[in-house]
């Protein structure tokens, strides 16, 4: 089955091709009919409980949402638009009049555009919930409690809060596995868990009676969300002339009079029913963000299977199929504050899971595995984006076919994650779950995040800088970059003896803040999971029916919520750089270093002190003296973030990516003794090393980066690394890759994503040599490294995609 | 374990195509060739020698003081003059630049610290069935130094592929063979007079060198570098492929010329004879293959 690298591959439909071009060509619309009926809704049910108030809000607005067919064949849109982005009032809606008055925010899919009536409706809601939404609430109570404005701090660019994002942000409900068994059965478990409660009224049962209803409200509100998609098609099936699609609108509204209420048949009906299930989710949240759609692939292989054995469909129509879910994904998109759109480039992070094990530990991939990478070859979409969960149990060819995927796609698609280590990790992190749960049900929520489906409810906290508290023991507790003093008064460096002086000052700085941080965020979601219950998504969570909890007050036995690391490999550089500088070699004192960092290296002298701070021991080379710094740092981290315990009272796992935030992050932090001039980005992923600071080749990387964090105890790490498309020129050097992939994870590594390095790079590397001073050109009996070739040269390769030919 | 140095240009991790799996490949200094199309010429000389690459320079001047040797000095125009015939290669000049435009080519490691390298990607050749390659120049021009690091990573387990254009004397190569898991073997032209020309020596040494190792029974890769005018034509690929099939040799790897080298030569003030030469188009290189394959009934893979 597997194929020759030079044949000729099947492309893209006409019809999926018009489909994809459709939705990149679509403004991103922001879209108030969700408001509209919120705020309509929240009139007639003030006095009601928060539960009571969700669901008739969501009832009514999947009743009146507008709903249309296009020419996909899954049915399904997150709002009225071709590509929609709602804004979540009630979480977080002041920065939204920015928008309004022309400050110009956008996602991934482009800029925002707003019309009359969005503006009115945006208008009527900030003057509504300004004051009460989640995040304005949770400012009030932080003040009151520490006297700190959180303003202020957040503008050091020491955290980038997540209390502003819907909580359950990084959650996966297992959709595809709620289509199997289809939603009357939560009905039916609702039903019998109503029975089981004590007949006796306490502000406990009632509280959990009224969210059972609540459950059974919005379940049958997606069931009749579904219903009207039926009855639409009918309609079009009526006054449809081409025969062909008057059969296939008859056949969408057969699928949707039964899905995803019944279980599905079929899987057409299964992955459509999945779509609906995800999306319904979605749009109780507002936003897709770190919204898992999980292991699609294990639910619906049976059905595949069975309807292919059957003769019912074909490889090619599945492959349309999933292309037909991957453009409904596409267009539902984030309405992302200033902040997010920069830190998170509005990235959705949606994604699928492949791979991994069966609850026995057998090899979990599936046919259905191979078709998603083959629908991806020919999509190419970066939302939803697809994660291998390696294991050594995995057929070659699929692997193979993932390589295929980096190379063709040019999406960094997909991702590896180690699935040993992934169980260790759930092992570790929540005591009592099953080795069979471990195994079978981890996936991936948003960038890094795994996460046990629907036991589990792991959201994000923000992102804490920690190069930033090296900025503030710098300037004892003073910001340079707001100039303002948040920290605290750990004394003037120059008159620290030591290095471990300096190592005392800084952690006391993390300790402080990172607290404060912590606080204010916990407060935030909290303040969610209070007044906004997800009663939709809690009720496809059996466990939230079983405890009749709802899953934001941390209704599944098991969870976890931590804080984000970024920086830490600035930090580690930064601090080898002043060990080996200033106390080690004493080649110059921490005042020179103190001027040279204020002056971002410009200057003589202070050019000369950066060239010394760059050839200090970087991390990314296998080098102990720093490795053993950043691994400090890490753990120092961990054991800080997890003295308090999460907003649901949760023991805290802390989390190490970055999405975008280095950029965020790295715009509010000047020069630090990495070498790093002011404003820069800080270092990608989590263990990534500084640009142009890994020299030693991949391995040495690897093992740096494998070595610096405890993969289990962390939720997340995440390396990247790029090459060029030369190294996957056949199925030899795809295995060479496969090797490093599985070698990294052999040292105990979790996650990594290569990208393909693209013309746009090498022409950044021309303009940059410095940032990519480890790009080697791998080519037989040679050796050099990119920015050293000629112009002439560099421009050949760039022209070149197989080194030693033309092309 | 006796320590003995010797001079190495690189050691690059991750090498692809020097051998099975993931190398770690060895490039020593030194070689007893002169290949017109040579992408490594600072591999040439076994001195340790600078590189100055004008284009990075930023013309600061910071290099003129720092020369112990008066080797650089600034003209009126503002821009840095480097004589080279002054430069002792002692590297002050390397370690004041700012924009890396000066390179140090060659450093004295020992047997030790290459092996000490080389076996932290242990588990990178475990799984990827790789090793260590031992490339250069010509690593025979090292022979007892290469010979002590084969023997050491013998040692650790690792395999070890040698690099070689087969020019060296019996009895050095066939020191180093013992250690040897797989030999790659260059075979540039077979016409005597001609690989007299291409490469400023004869191959009859080389070709004798060749017979006595086969005769050893050790594993050997032949590879042939494909320099567009200098051996591709009908009558050398003929010959070639003559000689491999009375050898009993059934694989070779072709290696299609690249002119990615151009920078060192300029960078060492070297001339570059084959400035003007084209690079190939697959299909072309793919109709050599068709021959070797068709008419010798070799095994081929293009490199």
């Amino acid at each position: 089955m597997s194929k020759k690298p030079m044949s000729k591959k099947p492309e893209l439909s006409s019809r999926m091709r018009r489909i994809k071009e459709e939705i990149l060509d679509s403004p991103v619309y922001v879209d108030t009919e969700r408001v509209r009926v919120l705020l309509d809704s929240y009139k007639e049910t003030d006095g009601l409980s928060p539960a009571q108030r969700r669901a008739a809000y969501f009832e009514r607005y999947l009743a009146e949402k507008t709903i249309s067919i296009d020419d996909n064949p899954i049915v399904g849109d997150f709002g009225k638009y071709k590509v929609s982005a709602m804004p979540w009032i009630e979480i977080s809606c002041r920065w939204m009049t920015k928008n309004l008055e022309g400050h110009r925010l956008h996602n991934t899919m482009g800029e925002y555009v707003l019309d009359d009536n969005a503006r009115r409706n945006i208008r009527e809601a900030v003057e509504v919930w300004g004051d009460r939404c989640a995040y304005s609430r949770a400012r009030t109570l932080f003040e009151e409690a520490t006297g700190l404005d959180w303003a202020t701090l957040g503008k050091t660019g020491m955290y980038i809060d997540g209390c502003g994002l819907p909580l359950p942000s990084v959650i996966c409900t297992e959709p595809a596995q709620m289509a199997v068994k289809g939603l009357r059965s939560q009905l039916e478990k609702i039903e019998a868990k109503e029975k089981t409660l004590p007949p006796i009224g306490t502000v406990e049962t009632i509280k959990q009676r009224e969210l059972l209803r609540a459950m059974r409200v919005s379940l049958n509100a997606v069931i009749n969300w579904s219903h009207r998609y039926a009855a639409l098609a009918r309609d079009m099936a009526r006054s449809e002339k081409n025969i062909s699609r008057k059969k296939e609108l008859s056949r969408i509204a057969e699928i949707l009079e039964r899905v995803p209420e019944h279980p599905a048949r079929s899987f057409h009906e299964g992955i459509q029913s999945t779509l609906l299930i995800y999306m319904a989710s979605v749009i109780e949240m507002s936003c897709p963000a770190g919204l898992a759609i999980g292991n699609i692939s294990r639910p619906l292989n049976p059905l595949y299977r069975k309807d292919r054995d059957e003769g019912k469909i074909t490889e090619d129509e599945a492959i349309e199929l999933i292309q037909g879910f991957f453009a409904k994904v596409m267009g539902a998109t984030i309405y992302a504050s200033n902040v997010w759109s920069t830190a998170g480039q509005g990235f959705n992070a949606c994604r699928i899971s492949m791979g991994g094990y069966t609850a026995k530990g057998d090899d979990g991939t599936t046919e259905l595995d191979y078709l998603l990478v083959e629908a991806q070859r020919q999509m190419k979409v970066i939302e939803p984006g697809l994660a291998c969960f390696y294991t050594d149990k995995m057929p070659e060819e699929f692997l193979l076919k993932c390589m295929e995927l980096l190379r063709d796609s040019g999406l960094g698609q997909p991702q590896f994650h180690n699935t040993d280590k992934t169980i260790e990790r759930w092992l570790y992190n929540c005591p009592g779950v099953s080795l069979e749960d471990a195994r079978e049900r981890t996936v991936l929520g948003s960038c890094v995040v795994s996460v046990l489906g629907n036991l589990t409810n792991p959201p994000w906290e923000g992102a804490f800088n920690v190069a930033k508290m090296l900025e503030l023991a710098m300037n004892n507790g003073v910001d340079p970059f707001t100039r303002n003093k948040v920290g605290l008064e750990t004394g003037d460096p120059e008159t620290f003896a030591s290095y471990r002086e300096l190592h005392e000052a800084v952690r006391k700085q993390l300790a402080y803040l990172l607290e404060q941080c912590r606080f204010f965020d916990s407060t935030g979601f909290a303040l969610q999971a209070e007044s906004l219950p997800l009663t939709f998504t809690s009720a496809v969570i059996d466990q939230c029916i079983e405890t009749a909890t709802d899953l934001s007050e941390g209704g599944q036995p098991y969870g976890e919520m931590g804080t984000i690391i970024i920086g830490n490999i600035d930090l580690a550089n930064s601090l080898a750089a002043i060990k080996k500088l200033v106390y080690d070699d004493k080649a110059i004192s921490m005042r020179q270093l103190k001027e040279a960092l204020e002056a971002d290296f410009e200057g003589g002298e202070h050019a000369y002190i950066q060239n010394l701070c760059l050839r200090a021991p970087k991390y990314g080379n296998d080098d102990r003296y720093v490795d053993d710094i950043a691994r400090e740092w890490f753990d120092i981290f961990y054991e800080e973030a997890t003295k308090q315990p999460d907003c649901m009272g949760k023991p805290s796992v802390p989390e190490a990516y970055s999405h975008s935030l280095h950029w965020h992050t790295g715009a509010r932090t000047m020069a630090l003794p990495s070498g790093r001039k002011s404003g820069l980005a800080l270092c990608d992923g989590s263990v990534s090393a500084q640009a142009g600071t890994d020299v030693l080749g991949p391995t040495a990387l690897a093992r740096s980066a494998a070595r610096v964090l405890d993969t289990v105890k962390y939720s997340s790490n995440h390396l990247n690394m790029k090459f060029h498309p030369a190294v996957f020129k056949d199925d030899d050097g795809m295995r060479k890759v496969i090797a490093l992939v599985k070698s990294y994870f052999d040292l105990g590594g979790y996650h990594i994503q290569f990208n393909c390095i693209s013309n746009e790079t090498l022409v950044d590397a021309q303009r940059y040599p410095e940032r990519y001073k480890n790009l080697t050109v791998r080519v037989a009996g040679f050796s050099a490294y990119f920015v050293r070739l000629d112009k002439g040269i560099q421009d050949e390769i760039i022209r070149r995609t197989m080194l030693n030919f033309q092309n | 374990m006796k320590i003995m140095d010797g001079t190495i240009f690189d050691i690059q991790s991750f090498s692809l195509n020097d051998g099975p799996g993931i190398r770690t490949t060895v490039f020593l200094k030194g070689c007893s060739l002169n290949c017109l199309w040579c992408s490594n010429p600072e591999s040439q000389s076994m001195k340790e020698e600078l590189l100055y690459y004008r284009e990075r320079c930023v013309s600061c001047c910071s290099c003129v003081e720092a020369c112990p040797n008066g080797a650089i000095r600034v003209n009126k125009n503002g821009t840095v003059v480097f004589d080279r015939t002054v430069c002792k290669a002692c590297g002050a000049c390397v370690h004041i630049c700012p924009s890396e435009a000066r390179v140090i080519s060659g450093s004295l490691k020992s047997v030790e610290e290459i092996v000490q390298t080389a076996v932290r990607d242990n588990l990178f050749y475990r799984n990827s069935g790789g090793g260590v390659t031992l490339s250069g120049g010509e690593p025979l021009s090292q022979a007892e130094f290469v010979r002590e690091i084969a023997k050491e990573l013998k040692k650790h387990g690792i395999h070890c592929v040698l690099d070689t254009s087969g020019n060296a004397p019996w009895k050095k190569l066939e020191s180093v063979l013992h250690f040897i898991d797989l030999i790659y073997w260059d075979i540039k032209c077979i016409n005597g007079e001609k690989h007299g020309k291409l490469t400023g020596v004869t191959n009859d040494l080389i070709i004798e060198n060749l017979e006595k190792t086969l005769r050893l029974g050790k594993k050997i890769l032949v590879r042939f570098p494909l320099i567009p005018g200098c051996n591709d034509s009908r009558s050398d690929i003929e010959e070639t492929g003559n000689f491999l099939r009375e050898l009993g040799i059934g694989h070779i790897d072709v290696l299609p010329y690249h002119n990615l080298g151009v920078s060192k030569y300029k960078a060492l003030d070297k001339a570059y004879h084959l400035g003007a030469t084209k690079i190939y188009k697959r299909e072309e290189v793919e109709e050599i293959s068709k021959i070797l394959k068709t008419e010798y009934g070799l095994s081929v893979s293009i490199v």
